[in-house]
């Protein structure tokens, strides 16, 4: 009798769970169809977007160190990239549940379907934007073109590490509208903080800021599998530990969304 | 066969809300339970078309999203047999810049459809909206009567079990009006177990048999719809 409402429980979840990712991505490509409908150049608009930053930055950042400038194009672009993606899912969650509202008030889905849908729109985005992350990453210098096959690993990476902190986000926008406003302000702070247009040095005050900004591990991370720079023993298992509250956040996430819906 | 039923037994549903800010600061205001559903108890079996009756802010689009199992009661017991299907606003999910068919596909996925199951789905609302070449084009291009046909199509499509409506379902032109009543009048007939909540007394009367008056979240009478009305007409008068 308890073994058949075990397989009852875990058959109810996987239909669930099952439907659940359908809707999620179903609705994150919408999203980017809707976005980007009647426009001459689709998705590939933000894929130009991210050119122009990245030319834009590369410029300036070796105009004021005078380093040089094909080696760094790579290091940002990569950082940019991840950053965007990272950035736009935690922005975009501020306001879920306002451009939302009309889903959760009339249909059973899950609100962490909602922040995957989000983060499924932007890892989709990520993914055209790697084609010219890829080529700057070639021109730079990588040894071995095999590493190119860490980028779209590191973007799922980069999303399942900033899942906790949209969760969080988005649960609280519905108790403080201010931080749909605040948020933007406090990310574009948390770029100046990550070593995106800078490299950590390995002591001083911005080594300390790196080791507690998480982005900064990621972002780190992402340079030692790309571009085979020195592994840091202590941002990897710091990243580790975060993956797992990333997955934890998401197993707690009905407990944490509890009484959202009926708030909204 | 499968019996359907819909039973709530002292059902009540609340939200913390903030009832006085202090100074500027968002962690220093007083909160208090506003009460949305009191104890509300009533059984609906198969056969039953019930009017939910009151007047705004009564609780009875509140009470259709508890019995479909949106919201969560925070106190008693709610028991439903068999399939619902809520229809409580028309055209949840729509995305304007998109046309009807994608729009509808996207409405099938959110249903649980299968891909046939939503070609079917878009094939029959694409004949039943009437909306020809208007069907594969962006919704912003739609008039006011044409989205409505589209949000009657998409809702008005094959379900079983109990029903659950929010205000009606609104209809557009005449000569779309017709058809739709009389599909609707099929729908109605053929569900097992009825629940409407409008302020449309004439089309409540050619429908329902039975209803529930709520005021301020508490159900006040449970009777056959006529004396629901007498009620709710002396609750006016005084």
């Amino acid at each position: 009798m308890i073994r058949l409402k075990v397989v009852e429980r875990i058959d109810n979840f996987a239909f669930t769970a099952r439907r659940e990712v359908r809707i999620f991505l179903h609705l994150g490509w919408r999203d980017l169809k809707s976005r980007y409908a009647d426009t001459f150049l689709g998705p590939w608009w933000s894929v130009a977007n991210l050119l122009v930053i990245v030319i834009g930055s590369t410029v300036a950042v070796n105009l004021l160190s005078g380093g040089d400038i094909w080696s760094s194009a790579g290091n940002l672009a990569l950082g940019i990239s991840l950053w965007t993606l990272m950035a736009n899912n935690i922005i975009e969650s501020t306001e879920m549940f306002i451009s939302e509202r009309s889903l959760l008030l009339n249909t059973h889905l899950s609100e962490l379907s909602l922040i995957l849908r989000i983060a499924w729109r932007n890892l989709l985005v990520y993914f055209h934007n790697l084609s010219v992350v890829g080529i700057i990453v070639i021109i730079s210098g990588i040894d071995g073109l095999y590493r190119l096959c860490y980028l779209p690993v590191l973007g799922i990476v980069a999303t399942i590490l900033v899942l906790p902190i949209s969760i969080v986000v988005a649960r609280l926008s519905i108790r403080l509208p201010a931080i749909k406003i605040v948020a933007p302000a406090i990310i574009q702070f948390l770029f100046f903080l990550t070593p995106i247009l800078w490299k950590q040095p390995t002591s001083g005050a911005m080594a300390l800021v790196g080791s507690f900004n998480p982005f900064a591990w990621v972002i780190n991370i992402s340079k030692t599998f790309v571009f085979n720079e020195q592994i840091n023993v202590v941002q990897s298992i710091s990243l580790l530990s975060w993956l797992l509250v990333a997955v934890l956040s998401a197993i707690f996430a009905k407990h944490i969304f509890r009484y959202s819906r009926k708030s909204i | 066969m499968m019996q359907n039923q819909v039973s709530l037994q002292n059902v009540s549903f609340w939200r913390r809300m903030k009832s006085e800010r202090i100074g500027y600061s968002p962690f220093h205001s007083k909160t208090a339970n506003l009460n949305f559903i009191n104890e509300v108890t009533f059984s609906a079996n198969s056969g039953d078309r019930i009017a939910l009756l009151g007047n705004n802010g009564a609780g009875k689009t509140t009470l259709l999203r508890i019995m479909s199992g949106i919201f969560k009661p925070d106190s008693g017991t709610l028991f439903v047999e068999g399939n619902v299907h809520a229809l409580l606003d028309g055209g949840f999910g729509f995305d304007f810049r998109l046309s009807g068919r994608e729009n509808l596909k996207t409405r099938g996925v959110i249903e649980g459809m299968s891909r046939s199951e939503i070609r079917e789905y878009i094939n029959w609302c694409k004949d039943f909206s009437e909306l020809d070449s208007y069907f594969d084009r962006p919704l912003t291009m739609y008039s006011q009567g044409m989205i409505a046909r589209l949000v009657f199509s998409a809702n008005a499509y094959s379900f079983n079990g109990t029903l659950l409506i929010d205000e009606g379902l609104g209809t557009a032109d005449a000569n779309f009006t017709a058809k739709a009543l009389d599909l609707l009048q099929q729908k109605y007939a053929s569900s097992p177990i009825v629940i409407i909540a409008s302020h449309n007394i004439e089309m409540l009367r050619s429908i329902c048999n039975r209803g529930l008056v709520l005021d301020k979240g508490t159900l006040i009478s449970d009777a056959p719809f006529e004396t629901c009305i007498s009620e709710l007409r002396e609750q006016k008068l005084n």
